[in-house]
């Protein structure tokens, strides 16, 4: 097709030219109105045809980087990033990564509930099962899968994040047992 | 030099929409500026086609102020690049490679220009010298025709490279455990002999040397005894750095990642150590390995600074060579003399390298941990972060094994501080 549009053109600018020069072949070439709208409205087309085509068409150029700036290492931490990303879209049960991130909590909450209740890791283990270890329903809920959520502390979760209450939660969690670690639970 | 073949950058892409509309518009309403206006549309597409990115043939030459300066000096650098070819390259976009250890403090390592052959353009800027062997990459120029519609990306070596060796300054003592060697040395030991610290008494022998007899003792009850002391001994240090990809870590843009806290850290202990007469090694836990054997004198110093400075397992940034994290430890364990302790220093940003150290001192290398601290606790993610190195932490220490963690204070504030807690 754009072969064949390509000859069409070139017909046509060989044959402008050539009445340019000859120009009592002119009344060859029909000049009526209707004929003229048409090649108008087939400019036309043509225009927003290329205008679509160049919406599409990506302007590639070489990215030169940052030289002036020196290696940049990664925070801890920055690795869970893409992990939450994908706990958000998931889920609670289930699913590997809401799994990933809550072992993970877990294990560092089970390690401070042992130091701050002075008990066995394993009893600790089974404090967060409960949901004992803490006065806040959200991060019990977090850590646990027999724990309920209240629909007062639901919705509150909603009110606060509408968009990731999933994220929200984790926050929280995290929030909690960092103060457990902190100040045993106190602060 | 490399090329790569030139590309379209699809700048000039739509430009006949231009034309067609101008004409569309001015055909049934015959507006000859309009037509005009098409022209002008069909110029530029014309122009966007005329000429290809010419393939540059550039030389390059890079000058350093200063190509050994010591730590956080300035260095100008000058970059002057000619047109060694035979076509004009009207638009040039010059790109220096600096080393990913030095970061630019002042100017830009770039240039946009045009060059005409034989002709020459010069730009500079500074950096602040950091510990390392610094090896300059290619220069990058990115080549255009006129109208900016092809491109050509063109690698130019100008081969410079900037060394900083470190200073070597010693920190406050770094506090040894017991494990020591057959000389003798600043370790207080559980050995009676020699030394100052009182270990005990005992009946006195002929030939002992006459300062030490229980003078108040003989007069007290006429016996003759004679007083111990705890004898002081050397010991054998590795300075143990983990440069493992996961020790690459840092809180911000701003501050020195983990490995080069280490490092730092590493230099001042070992100068540290050998002043006190201790025999000092320094070894790495990473995909380089390195080794320097426990010794002493000022021709290991000399070695030691180079090795800090030059080692690749020492670099600002993460090797990418492979790792086999369990070949390393057995090739470290049979390097290690049987009577050396170690000194570890490593973010323990990862559960791993805490098994290597439980290891490490399971096999009896009395260990310390060294941990200077990269986390932080502005998103929750990092805070997990910084939760688990803590518990990572205090696993450690109820382990037996000694911890100092190194937050921003200087190093020399942390050791005092574990020496007091030690002491105790």
């Amino acid at each position: 097709m754009r072969r064949r549009l390509a000859a069409f053109g070139a017909v046509a600018v060989l044959v402008g030219l050539f009445v340019s020069f000859r120009q009592e072949f002119a009344g060859l070439i029909p000049a009526t109105w209707v004929f003229v709208l048409l090649i108008a409205v087939a400019a036309g087309v043509q225009s927003v045809t290329t205008a679509l085509s160049r919406r599409r068409t990506p302007i590639r150029e070489t990215d030169t980087g940052d030289p002036e700036r020196r290696y940049e290492a990664p925070t801890p931490g920055d690795d869970l990033r893409e992990t939450l990303r994908y706990a958000r879209r998931s889920s609670r049960r289930g699913d590997r990564p809401r799994e990933q991130l809550r072992e993970r909590i877990a294990t560092v909450a089970a390690a401070a509930v042992a130091d701050a209740e002075d008990c066995s890791e394993s009893a600790a283990r089974e404090r967060l099962r409960t949901g004992e270890w803490t006065d806040d329903p959200v991060a019990a809920w977090f850590l646990s899968d027999e724990v309920r959520l209240p629909p007062a502390e639901r919705a509150r979760l909603l009110a606060t994040a509408p968009f990731s209450q999933y994220e929200a939660a984790f926050a929280r969690t995290v929030r909690v047992v960092d103060d457990l670690v902190s100040h045993g639970g106190d602060g | 030099m490399s090329y790569v073949d030139a590309v379209d950058t699809e700048h000039w892409a739509g430009i006949g929409a231009l034309a067609f509309a101008a004409f569309a518009l001015g055909l049934p309403f015959q507006r000859p500026s309009l037509f005009l206006v098409a022209l002008v549309g069909v110029g530029f597409a014309a122009y966007a086609r005329f000429g290809d990115a010419p393939a540059a043939d550039l030389t390059v030459e890079r000058e350093l102020s200063e190509s050994s300066p010591s730590p956080d000096a300035e260095v100008t650098v000058t970059v002057t690049v000619e047109n060694a070819g035979s076509a004009t390259i009207p638009d040039l976009r010059l790109i220096d490679g600096v080393p990913p250890g030095l970061s630019v403090s002042d100017g830009a390592a770039r240039l946009g220009t045009a060059l005409r052959p034989g002709k020459r353009a010069t730009f500079s800027y500074t950096v602040t010298a950091t510990r390392g062997s610094h090896e300059w990459e290619p220069l990058t120029a990115v080549v255009r025709n006129a109208s900016g519609s092809r491109e050509r990306v063109v690698e130019v070596d100008a081969g410079t490279t900037m060394r900083c060796l470190p200073t070597l300054e010693a920190s406050s003592d770094l506090p040894l455990r017991g494990l020591t060697t057959p000389y003798s040395g600043r370790v207080a030991t559980d050995v009676a002999g020699s030394g100052l610290e009182f270990h005990s008494t005992r009946e006195y022998r002929r030939g002992d040397p006459l300062s030490r007899v229980d003078w108040n003792r003989y007069a007290r009850s006429g016996e003759l005894s004679t007083v111990s002391f705890r004898e002081e001994r050397a010991a054998t240090v590795v300075l143990l750095v983990d440069s493992r990809e996961a020790a690459y870590r840092a809180p911000d843009e701003d501050t020195p990642n983990a490995v080069e806290r280490s490092v730092e850290a590493a230099g001042e202990a070992f100068s540290a150590l050998l002043s006190t007469g201790d025999r000092v090694g320094i070894a790495s836990y990473g995909p380089e390995a390195c080794w320097l054997a426990p010794a002493t004198g000022e021709q290991h110093r000399a070695t030691a600074r180079r090795l800090l400075a030059d080692h690749p397992s020492f670099s600002v940034s993460p090797s990418e060579e492979p790792f086999y994290p369990s070949i390393a430890l057995r090739r470290l364990r049979r390097r290690l003399p049987a009577d050396a302790q170690i000194v570890l220093f490593s973010p323990a940003t990862d559960d791993y390298i805490a098994t290597v150290a439980e290891r490490l001192n399971a096999y009896g290398h009395q260990l310390t941990l060294i941990s200077p601290d990269p986390t932080t606790d502005d998103t929750a993610t990092r805070r997990l972060a910084r939760l688990e190195r803590d518990t990572r932490l205090r696993r450690l220490r109820s382990h037996g094994i000694r911890v100092i963690d190194w937050g921003e204070r200087p190093l020399a504030v942390e050791l005092a501080r574990a020496t007091r807690r030690w002491s105790r």
